[in-house]
């Protein structure tokens, strides 16, 4: 495309862009984005919270009493896919353990005659997801008695984080297809606004691309302008609510990292304008048809 | 020039616009399409831009079968026709020198040609003083007149006009149409729908009357109402 031509579509953007429906359709765009932005902020946060919790999830694998090559069944559980890390418990450590979780029991478990608790490895998992698979693989080695992971538990948070992660893509899903037909709508107005613009380009022999152009260009920029001003927004609500978590419920392990507000505000403007330019495309091709 | 041959258009809403249309009209006539209201000037001045398609027959242009052009081409075909319009259709915007320009900017003419062509146009329809204002600074007839210098700064071979004098004075619509004749003169050949009766019978140019879609009346020197043998 020639630079004057750049310059007659640059000059007809700007034109639209400073039209009473183009600030309408902002304000609409900004409101829509805040709503999806927030959408998205809660389901990550909802992500966060489920892999926290995956993540506490271990292994504990006992021993057969009277092990003594302990080294060489850590080194086999380390070589199971899926284990992160083993960490080995004497029997004396899982004792003491034992005295700190129970302090009222104290007394009773100073005097045992023997102490009555096996050696173990606490193992840790890099796929959580696949704990049962890697229990049953870990409680199969040379030299381990028995595993226990909290089946129950386990199987119990699985179960609610698939229902929660569902119903969060699925609003997700829900906010994106809303927010991309209002935004559909409202920058087709500006559009229609200027369809006879549209008429005379297309009488006097412009092709498609050339017509389509300016608006493509006005509808990424209100798209992301507006992405920009619910960013702002949601970024300065979510600190004020991270703050207020940490108060309220500080086990609650809230996403505060730069890069996690830096990434949703990228996600944000991307789709912002991506809604915005696909709108401006489709608002023109209503008037480019035979 | 334009060779129709039973041309039929039915729009979705089954409306019969045309039906049966035969027409000719050869390289640099003048053709006035008179008729009521609904018998179908405006959609056979639309199938000769490809505004819309004919539903049977063949419409030729310039030796381009219409019906069969594809979309991509459309631009291209357009840009050797200049099409002008009751409501004038100027972008209320930019000055008069602007919207006549936009024509050749927006098919990437070479710029250096641009402020020659749009200034010839310009004189031609009387307006270079008035280049640098804006649609609404301007008088209907002086509306029209931008409308006209875009519709030919591209020089066309054929101009399509539909009912240019329909929102005017009698005086002024008798300069737009003295006008049209210029360009007429020029080698443009000029299709142009209209009620103007006093214009037409004044011009002595041939025309072609329309009624329910159909012609039924094509005179070489004719007048609005029929007043002799047919064609």
């Amino acid at each position: 495309m020639k630079a004057r031509s750049i310059r007659l579509i640059a000059g007809q953007t700007a034109r639209g862009l400073f039209r009473n429906f183009a600030l309408m359709a902002l304000v609409v765009v900004a409101a829509c984005m805040f709503v999806l932005g927030s959408t998205l902020a809660v389901a990550l946060n909802i992500t966060n919270i489920g892999i926290q919790l995956q993540r506490q999830v271990e292994i504990k694998a006992f021993l057969m009493d009277g092990l003594k090559d302990y080294a060489a069944v850590g080194a086999r559980i380390k070589a199971v896919p899926g284990v992160a890390d083993a960490v080995y418990v004497s029997k004396e450590e899982a004792l003491k353990r034992m005295a700190e979780d129970y302090p009222d029991y104290r007394e009773v478990i100073k005097a045992l005659p023997d102490n009555p608790l096996p050696a173990s490895f606490d193992v840790k998992l890099s796929d959580p997801k696949s704990v049962k698979e890697i229990a049953g693989a870990v409680g199969g080695l040379e030299g381990v008695e028995g595993v226990n992971y909290g089946q129950s538990y386990v199987e119990g948070l699985s179960s609610v984080l698939q229902v929660l992660w569902s119903f969060t893509a699925l609003i997700l899903v829900a906010m994106v297809f809303g927010s991309s037909i209002i935004v559909n709508n409202t920058i087709g107005i500006t559009v229609t606004a200027r369809r006879n613009e549209i008429e005379i380009m297309k009488l006097v022999g412009a092709s498609d691309g050339f017509i389509r152009a300016p608006f493509v260009l006005e509808g990424t920029i209100i798209g992301f302008v507006g992405s920009l001003l619910a960013g702002a927004g949601i970024l300065a609500g979510y600190g004020y609510a991270a703050r207020w978590v940490k108060d309220m419920a500080p086990f609650v392990p809230l996403v505060d990292a730069t890069w996690a507000k830096a990434g949703l505000l990228a996600v944000v403007l991307a789709l912002g304008a991506v809604l915005g330019a696909g709108a401006g495309r489709n608002a023109t091709n209503r008037y480019l048809k035979d | 020039m334009i060779q129709l041959k039973g041309v039929g258009k039915i729009f979705s809403n089954n409306v019969v616009a045309l039906s049966g249309v035969d027409l000719e009209i050869k390289r640099g006539d003048f053709v006035f399409l008179v008729g009521p209201s609904g018998a179908g000037k405006s959609t056979l001045l639309s199938l000769l831009y490809r505004g819309v398609k004919p539903t049977r027959g063949d419409v030729v242009v310039n030796g381009v079968d219409v019906k069969t052009l594809r979309h991509h081409e459309v631009c291209s075909f357009r840009r050797k026709l200049g099409v002008i319009f009751q409501d004038f259709k100027l972008l209320p915007d930019r000055n008069v020198y602007s919207n006549v320009s936009f024509a050749l900017e927006v098919i990437e003419a070479p710029p250096k040609d641009l402020s020659r062509r749009v200034g010839k146009a310009l004189d031609l329809v009387g307006l270079t003083t008035k280049a640098k204002a804006r649609p609404n600074q301007l008088s209907g007839g002086e509306q029209q007149r931008v409308a006209i210098a875009r519709a030919i700064v591209n020089d066309p071979i054929l101009v399509l006009a539909d009912e240019p004098t329909g929102n005017l004075d009698p005086e002024t619509s008798r300069d737009i149409m003295e006008l049209l004749s210029d360009i007429n003169e020029l080698g443009s050949t000029v299709v142009c729908a209209t009620h103007n009766k006093s214009i037409v019978d004044e011009m002595r140019r041939r025309v072609i009357e329309m009624e329910h879609g159909k012609i039924i009346r094509d005179e070489r020197r004719g007048v609005y109402s029929f007043e002799g043998p047919f064609y």
